[in-house]
């Protein structure tokens, strides 16, 4: 992640982090859902299901979703990204 | 740091699962795009933080479908030499469908980010957005892109953070989000080091 890349990094740059402020503001629970499945570990955790356990496990995602949604008018979801610049100063 | 076995650096989960064309991450991109708060897409955001780097030989490794170019089309300088790399065939198609017309000067490759055949001091700046936990073996990764820069020059890479969708990783174990107090590590989207 991106603190952990920045110590990983300084150990052959000079480093700094800087970081991007967004939160998700999210009324839509397809999307959502369809966001979560695309995952890379849950999609290959559901490859691992067979049909009917994977139904039943994106069902109740969808569930909670919808839940949620419906319970607050949205999920707030609060992002944690940006980027590490990583400086060549050493031969 | 030894190399990954993870599944988020599995070279033919990813390029079979996520990777083979744009799919998936225009679905991730749709959710960002339609519920963000911030007007500002982050490839803006880096663009303005790093306007004074985007010159000269520019090497991307993990383009994707080309979407830090086609969101700063306006901003690029023209005498620069990028080349945008992949480790995906169909990603590289998909980055040239989109940006071809936009900017039909720029390269492509099909490359992995540990061996990277360019020259050693060629290049002004390395771009790796969202891709670099995709790596399995980051310190040899780290070494070519320490070897390709020239003295002075910057890799700069856009990463998510530990607290990145914290409720994601919620909603998936089963939490219904209330208060968000339980919480357990999100699942990895494109975080730096995970796996």
């Amino acid at each position: 992640m991106l603190d952990e890349g920045a110590v990983a990094l300084s150990r052959m740059f000079d480093v700094s982090t800087h970081r991007f402020d967004n939160t998700l503001v999210i009324t839509d629970a397809d999307i959502l859902v369809g966001y979560i499945l695309s995952l890379p570990d849950i999609s290959a955790e559901l490859k691992e299901l067979d049909k009917e356990q994977c139904k039943t496990r994106t069902d109740a995602l969808r569930a909670r979703i919808d839940k949620a949604i419906s319970v607050s008018g949205a999920i707030e979801c609060k992002l944690d990204a940006g980027y590490v610049r990583a400086r060549k100063t050493r031969a | 740091m030894s190399p990954s076995t993870s599944i988020i650096s599995n070279q033919p989960f990813l390029l079979k699962d996520q990777y083979g064309d744009a799919s998936t991450i225009d679905l991730r991109r749709n959710l960002y795009e339609r519920f963000g708060t911030n007007p500002e897409h982050l490839s803006r955001w880096m663009f303005t933080e790093i306007e004074a780097l985007v010159d000269g030989n520019i090497l991307e490794v993990g383009t994707g479908p080309g979407t830090w170019w086609v969101e700063n089309v306006d901003r690029i300088p023209s005498g620069v030499s990028a080349l945008r790399s992949d480790f995906s065939h169909g990603m590289i198609l998909e980055a040239r469908e989109r940006t071809q017309a936009m900017l039909p000067n720029l390269g492509y490759a099909r490359l992995y980010a540990q061996a990277i055949p360019l020259r050693s001091e060629s290049q002004d700046l390395i771009l790796a957005n969202h891709m670099i936990y995709h790596i399995p073996d980051k310190e040899a990764a780290f070494k070519e892109f320490h070897r390709i820069l020239k003295p002075g020059a910057s890799l700069c890479a856009t990463a998510n953070g530990r607290n990145h969708m914290q409720i994601v990783g919620n909603l998936w174990k089963g939490h219904l989000p209330r208060g968000f107090r339980k919480t357990v590590g999100p699942p990895t989207e494109s975080g730096f080091l995970a796996g």
